[in-house]
């Protein structure tokens, strides 16, 4: 009796508008390939977990007390390295040379790499990566649903657990 | 002891470092050092001389020169106890650029530097050489030590005796550990917070993801644990485990797969083909609807049946290969691609002589195409809701003026009356705006009080309930034009939605309430907030169960229409139908209605106001429409019975305002966005209700225009004589959700090429990923609404058949 309504409803659904219901959820089936297909391909996702390493976990006896972190925005390693490709650059190689300078005179006490920065190299996921070791993604997908913005462990927040002052001349590491 | 530049807007390539400079340098000297332990510094001045000039030009010769000057002077004040890290956090291609995967942008200069404490006291080469990779850098001569970036993470964690960030996949830098045991204490660190990382990654709803890589980290694992001691080998040991890890990690979240990318964009295209062949053939201008159904039917199973045959070969010979070699793509995705791909070809390629010629582009699929073009340019997708809102007024004003010439006396009126209706609507939902980040200074945020107050402004407050109030009478004004609001028409609209609107103003009201506290000063803070959120969550399921029970009720209504019997002068009976000429509109409309008011429950009251004006968009848009064809027909005496539907020119305006929708809601393309706090609407915590009604809000405006849009094509059509009105409007209506799904599936193709194509600009993660995003899931929700505004249709076509039955 209650099931009246509904099951009139289907039936109508199947018998009256059956072109319009085929051909649209035709079109919605391929829609759903297309756009699994393209976002499997393209989107890189992974799950942010918001855990916290606890201060007595892994840890070593500190060598400093203090650091500097200098980020040269777009700084490449040909900029600084002793050996930069052949023939230099007169624009940029040998121009920075303070740290090739002193990791010849000073060896055990200045190290110079070339280090690989993980694509998509923008700013902002170099920043991210730079200050929690993790991978970049484009959807950090936040595991605490809850969360408006999506906090990971870093470097910075574990200097704040140990109550460190972080001083910084750009508001966005305020993390 | 923040200070913030403008990084961005920067002419000048000095200003930024200068900033930085200035502020360093007095940190750095002896007597402030008590005043910080860590300084994080960005100099952004060599990165803006490449955007600009390019690595090859004499600026990056200043830059850098200014650059080595700041570090010499940095590194003459630095103290023992600190260490100095300098770094680039990515390179920049040979025009200076960065953003993507070349060697050139991914290679960055990492230097570690401490004055007086040796970092490495014993002799090199205790580590083994297998640990300490080498590059030789691009045109390079020699090979360099090379190291992942986020290696810095563990490194200067450790160096500083602070605890390893719990996701970080780095691992230490060997040489700078080369202390006694400091090194394999420090592995053996590294090495467990990945395991940790790793398992409780494998718990999470992710974990899944891991799978297929498990078992032989795992191996990996176990081999770095059972040697101990400082043998080489356990040191390889523990090296290949945290490599293996931050590979597996690369391979799942860092790279593009360019093979699933294209196949993606060309199942949208031809998708996209198909349902244009389709639009077209119901374009022509005829009651053959029979012959519709063949000439779409068959192809269609053709394209299914052949496709599928294909697929399956395709996919079986490439599971085959996938077991020799491994292949991009794998069997399931070559079939899916195969299948949905090909299905459409038969479709696509006209075949038989019917075929209607291209006809010259009308003004709004020339807008279309100017609208796709956007999505190629990142300052006009940041600024799109201006876009559309422009786009908007120049369809329809032209058409205006240049009707209103040809009309007089009360069809002029009509025309300016609900013109002017539409276009203040349209003005004022624009004005509502949450200001995408990069717009700023040049937008100012009207969704909420401020900024920095997610709260609704004053004037918004004050104005929600007399407009939850209000609505109702607006849209019962509009069914009266055509005396459609009779049967149960006033006390769904009256009563019903009343109910439903104002308690959904209430709920957030309450919310307010709720979050002010005000409620504590009066009573146990506790007890106070317990009782409002059970208040507030009983609105919220009142409302949602109230929409659900509603729809049920209305499939089973009689239409709203009245009989009236009475005799004409010569004293014949006559049979008088009030409300006959919008009979399908008028109670389709009512459907909307409900899901409307369920879209109204999940959008916060600063949205509920645009949405409000959308609604009296829609439908004075439908009343302009059909005084334009009322001019029109005087001029060209056609009947409107056998015209071929709403054109595209009259469906394309509501795509706009779908999109005008979505944006003054408090939406933009960007995940920030995202309105989290409408996940608790229907419970006062996190339930499997919670993503139902995020969608809800995200999507809903875009899916009540799409369920509205039908309304086109059955807006003021006569009832008879039957069948052949039930045909016409199942022909008008599916002509007008095609071509709806083609305005959003032009703009989903147009968007998910860009974002293809500029996979390594700059912006794609800030802007183009995105759009297209948004782009993607508007288009779900246009198709969910056109499939759900089918089943609408269809119990109105029974009901009016049913209602005129042997009436000729």
């Amino acid at each position: 009796m209650y099931l009246k309504p509904i099951t009139n409803w289907t039936r109508r659904l199947a018998f009256e508008n059956h072109l319009a219901v085929l051909i649209l959820a035709w079109l919605t089936l391929l829609h759903f390939a297309g756009l699994w297909l393209f976002t499997r391909g393209f989107l890189l996702s992974r799950l942010a977990l918001s855990n916290v390493t606890a201060c007595e976990d892994y840890r070593l006896p500190p060598t400093h007390k203090r650091a500097v972190l200098l980020v040269i925005d777009a700084l490449r390693f040909d900029f600084v390295s002793p050996d930069p490709p052949e023939p230099p650059s007169k624009f940029h190689h040998h121009v920075l040379t303070l740290p090739q300078e002193l990791t010849r005179h000073q060896p055990s006490h200045s190290f110079l790499f070339d280090s690989f920065a993980d694509p998509p190299t923008t700013t902002l996921q170099r920043l991210k990566g730079i200050t929690t070791g993790s991978l970049p993604t484009f959807v950090d997908v936040s595991s605490n649903f809850d969360a408006t913005s999506i906090t990971e462990d870093s470097l910075i927040s574990q200097l704040r657990r140990a109550n460190k002052t972080v001083g910084s001349p750009l508001d966005k590491y305020d993390i | 002891m923040l200070h913030d530049y403008p990084s961005f807007n920067v002419e000048d390539l000095h200003t930024v470092d200068e900033g930085v400079i200035e502020h360093i340098f007095p940190l750095l000297k002896h007597e402030n050092g008590t005043e910080w332990d860590f300084i994080i510094g960005h100099f952004l001045g060599v990165d803006h001389v490449g955007h600009r000039v390019g690595p090859e030009h004499s600026a990056m010769t200043a830059k850098l020169q200014q650059m080595d000057t700041v570090l010499r002077d940095i590194v003459e004040l630095l103290d023992d106890d600190t260490l100095l890290v300098v770094m680039g956090d990515h390179g920049m291609n040979q025009q200076g650029d960065h953003g993507g995967d070349g060697e050139l942008e991914t290679s960055a200069a990492l230097w570690f530097y401490s004055k007086s404490v040796p970092l490495s006291t014993s002799k090199s080469g205790t580590t083994s050489p297998s640990l300490m990779s080498m590059a030789t850098y691009p045109g390079a001569q020699v090979p360099h030590r090379s190291i992942a970036q986020i290696d810095l993470v563990p490194t200067l964690s450790l160096l500083l005796g602070l605890p390893i960030p719990f996701n970080n996949l780095g691992f230490v830098i060997p040489e700078l550990f080369q202390r006694g045991s400091d090194f394999q204490a420090a592995m053996e660190a590294n090495t467990r917070q990945i395991k940790t990382y790793l398992d409780e990654y494998r718990t999470s709803p992710s974990g899944g993801e891991l799978d297929a890589a498990w078992e032989s980290l795992e191996e990996s694992y176990q081999q770095s644990q059972v040697s101990t001691g400082e043998s080489s080998s356990h040191a390889e040991a523990h090296y290949a485990f945290a490599r293996e890890a931050l590979e597996t990690c690369r391979q799942l979240w860092a790279q593009f797969n360019t093979g699933l990318i294209v196949l993606g964009v060309l199942v949208l295209a031809s998708a996209f083909a198909g349902s244009v062949r389709v639009y077209q053939e119901l374009s022509v201008p005829s009651d053959t609807w029979e012959i519709v159904e063949i000439v779409v039917i068959k192809p269609l199973v053709q394209g299914f049946l052949g496709a599928s045959s294909v697929a399956l070969l395709i996919s079986a010979i490439a599971w085959m290969v996938s077991s020799k070699v491994h292949l991009p793509i794998s069997p399931a995705e070559l079939a899916i691609f195969v299948l949905s791909f090909g299905a459409p070809i038969p479709l696509a390629i006209p075949t038989n002589i019917r075929t209607p010629k291209i006809p010259t582009p009308s003004f709004e699929s020339i807008l279309l195409v100017v609208y796709c073009g956007i999505f190629w340019s990142n300052s006009f997708v940041i600024w799109e809701e201006r876009v559309v809102t422009f786009f908007l007024v120049s369809c329809i004003l032209p058409r205006v003026i240049f009707s209103l010439g040809k009309s007089t006396g009360r069809l002029q009126w009509r025309l300016l009356g609900f013109s002017a209706v539409f276009l203040a609507a349209v003005r004022l939902m624009a004005s509502s705006t949450i200001c995408r980040e990069e717009q700023h200074p040049f937008c100012h945020i009207t969704f909420y009080a401020s900024s920095l107050l997610p709260s609704p402004p004053t004037v918004t407050l004050l104005l929600i309930i007399p407009t939850a109030l209000g609505l109702p009478t607006a849209v019962r004004r509009f069914l009266k034009i055509a005396a459609a609001d009779q049967g149960l028409a006033p006390f769904y609209i009256e009563i019903v939605l009343r109910c439903f609107l104002v308690l959904g103003s209430a709920f957030w009201i309450i919310d307010l309430v709720d979050n002010s506290g005000i409620a504590a000063q009066y009573v146990d803070a506790q007890w106070a907030a317990d009782s409002i959120r059970i208040v507030r969550s009983t609105v919220g399921r009142t409302v949602a169960g109230g929409s659900i029970v509603s729809l049920a009720f209305w499939s089973a209504s009689p239409l709203n229409i009245a009989v009236r019997r009475k005799q004409d002068a010569s004293g014949k009976s006559l049979v008088e139908v009030i409300g006959f000429a919008n009979t399908y509109g008028s109670f389709y409309l009512l459907y909307v209605l409900f899901f409307f008011s369920f879209v109204w429950l999940t959008t916060q009251v600063s949205g509920q106001l645009p949405l409000a004006l959308c609604l009296i968009a829609i439908l004075a848009y439908l009343e302009l429409i059909d005084t334009l064809r009322d001019i029109q027909q005087i001029g060209t005496g056609l009947p409107e019975q056998s015209s071929s539907g709403p054109s595209f020119s009259e469906i394309a305006p509501l795509a706009l305002l779908a999109q005008l929708a979505f944006f003054s809601t408090g939406h933009q393309a960007v995940i920030s966005t995202l309105q989290w706090k409408t996940a608790f609407v229907l419970t006062a915590t996190r339930s499997v209700f919670s993503p139902f009604t995020v969608v809800s809000n995200t999507l809903g405006p875009i899916f009540v225009v799409a369920l509205s849009a039908p309304l086109l094509g059955m807006w003021l059509i006569s009832p008879l004589p039957q069948p052949a009105a039930n045909n016409t409007v199942i022909r008008k209506t599916l002509k007008t959700a095609l071509g709806f799904s083609i305005y959003f599936s032009t703009l989903l193709l147009s968007s998910a090429a860009s974002a293809a194509w500029f996979r390594r600009h700059l912006m794609v993660w800030k802007v183009f990923a995105p759009r297209f995003m948004m782009a993607g899931l508007s288009m779900l929700a246009v198709d969910v609404g056109l499939l759900f505004a089918t089943a609408g249709i269809a119990t109105v076509l029974q009901n009016v058949r049913m209602a005129y039955k042997g009436v000729t």
